[in-house]
């Protein structure tokens, strides 16, 4: 996904007006793809797809074998399951990021996209502010302390490093979430 | 994410008691959600002094993350600490499995690889869920040790880890536990783990008194080295 670019959603529902319907939602806002197979899905799926929006009862494969098949693909995408099923199960063991309640309203699914997008922004940030820190720590490797004072990138630096900080931790709540703090480490490893 | 999300607790305490642990000024306690990193070489007792802050709170609950001993093993070693084995639960993340079985129990979530950050993840929610409300008295986690993460996983994945596991600890107002042996590691690396660290406790040895530690990070606490 690149700035000038609008995120790709893939939607993956095998009834036709369920699956336009959440088009139409999201068409204002990001690039919609479709697909109403687990095997079609698959095939709509490459580098460019940020959130997929995924029917857990779908004809064949289901929305796990899917998600699994995925997942051994190493995609770095966001996983929403919508299901009508009653969520008495465990997202975070089944490997989910999201999971959506069919039916679901406008807000909800625009919301879950939205959380899902914001939570790999953050696993930028985090990748930002270990790059920044690991400068520091190599800049205060070289340089004796009176050089590091009058230095203006080693300032700039360190103003860097606390915004990005305040900023990350402003977020930390996010964390109390079961599903987020397992999505935030499952993002790391997906996408190194 | 929708309504019906599962979150985990916020702990209800007003510090943690670390009883004599650290004789160290204004150590007595510490406040909820402080991230500690008890760092210094081999044979230093690390995971020992990790265990016994671990064990320091009679009343809370415990978790501790090895990639180094079985659980059941360090369950033991927990006992022989705190005198219980009770509060202790463990993500082993050995990749062994002493019984022969990765089937998780009540005290032990196993974990097939150190190298699987996700899966330990996983398993510290599987052991905040099932304490349930009884975290509100206080909850301390450990990972025992980041030197061991690091031979298994690439600095920066640590990295990545240790600061959702961390900000984790802040959020839900945890006592945060972690040990390092500097030595071991690239200094970069370790300056960047460090720096995640609201205390550091650094070990070393000393000839008349076997060894020494010293606290930084900790405003009520002297920052020269004291006989441990």
């Amino acid at each position: 996904m690149t700035a000038t670019e609008e995120p790709v959603v893939l939607v993956v529902e095998d009834e036709p007006d369920v699956g336009e319907t959440y088009e139409l939602w999201l068409a204002g806002d990001y690039e919609v793809r479709r697909a109403s197979t687990g095997t079609e899905a698959l095939e709509a799926l490459d580098e460019d797809v940020d959130v997929v929006l995924l029917d857990r009862m779908l004809p064949g494969m289901s929305g796990e074998a899917v998600l699994s098949e995925l997942r051994d693909r190493g995609h770095d995408v966001q996983v929403a399951m919508v299901t009508a099923v009653d969520p008495d199960f465990d997202i975070v063991e089944m490997g989910f990021d999201a999971y959506v309640t069919k039916p679901p309203t406008r807000e909800t699914l625009l919301e879950t996209i939205t959380d899902l997008l914001e939570r790999r922004e953050r696993t930028d940030r985090v990748r930002e502010y270990r790059a920044l820190l690991s400068k520091r720590a190599a800049l205060e490797g070289g340089k004796s302390g009176t050089e590091l004072v009058e230095s203006d990138a080693y300032d700039e630096l360190e103003e860097r490093i606390a915004a990005l900080e305040d900023d990350l931790e402003a977020d930390e709540d996010r964390l109390l979430e079961d599903s987020e703090f397992v999505g935030a480490l499952r993002d790391f490893e997906e996408s190194d | 994410m929708s309504s019906e999300d599962r979150s985990s607790r916020r702990v209800q305490v007003d510090n943690y008691d670390l009883d004599d642990v650290l004789p160290v000024e204004g150590l007595a306690a510490i406040d909820p959600g402080t991230n500690v990193l008890i760092s210094g070489g081999r044979m230093l007792g690390k995971d020992r002094l990790a265990l016994e802050l671990l064990a320091a709170g009679t009343d809370d609950q415990a978790i501790a993350v090895t990639p180094d001993t079985a659980g059941s093993r360090l369950r033991e070693d927990f006992a022989s600490v705190a005198g219980q084995l009770d509060p202790l639960r463990v993500v082993d993340c050995t990749g062994a499995s002493g019984s022969g079985s990765f089937d998780d129990t009540d005290d032990v979530k196993y974990v097939t690889s150190p190298g699987d950050l996700t899966g330990i993840g996983m398993g510290i929610v599987k052991c905040t869920r099932e304490m349930g409300e009884s975290v509100d008295d206080g909850l301390r986690l450990a990972v025992l040790s980041l030197s061991t993460l690091l031979q298994y996983s690439d600095p920066d994945r640590v990295f990545n880890f240790l600061h959702t596991v961390t900000g984790r600890v802040s959020a839900a107002d945890y006592l945060g536990i972690a040990t390092l042996d500097p030595g071991a590691h690239d200094p970069k690396d370790v300056n960047t783990l460090t720096s995640q660290f609201d205390v550091v406790v650094e070990l070393r040895e000393a000839d008349e008194v076997g060894r020494e530690a010293r606290v930084l990070g900790h405003h009520e606490s002297p920052r020269t080295w004291q006989p441990l």
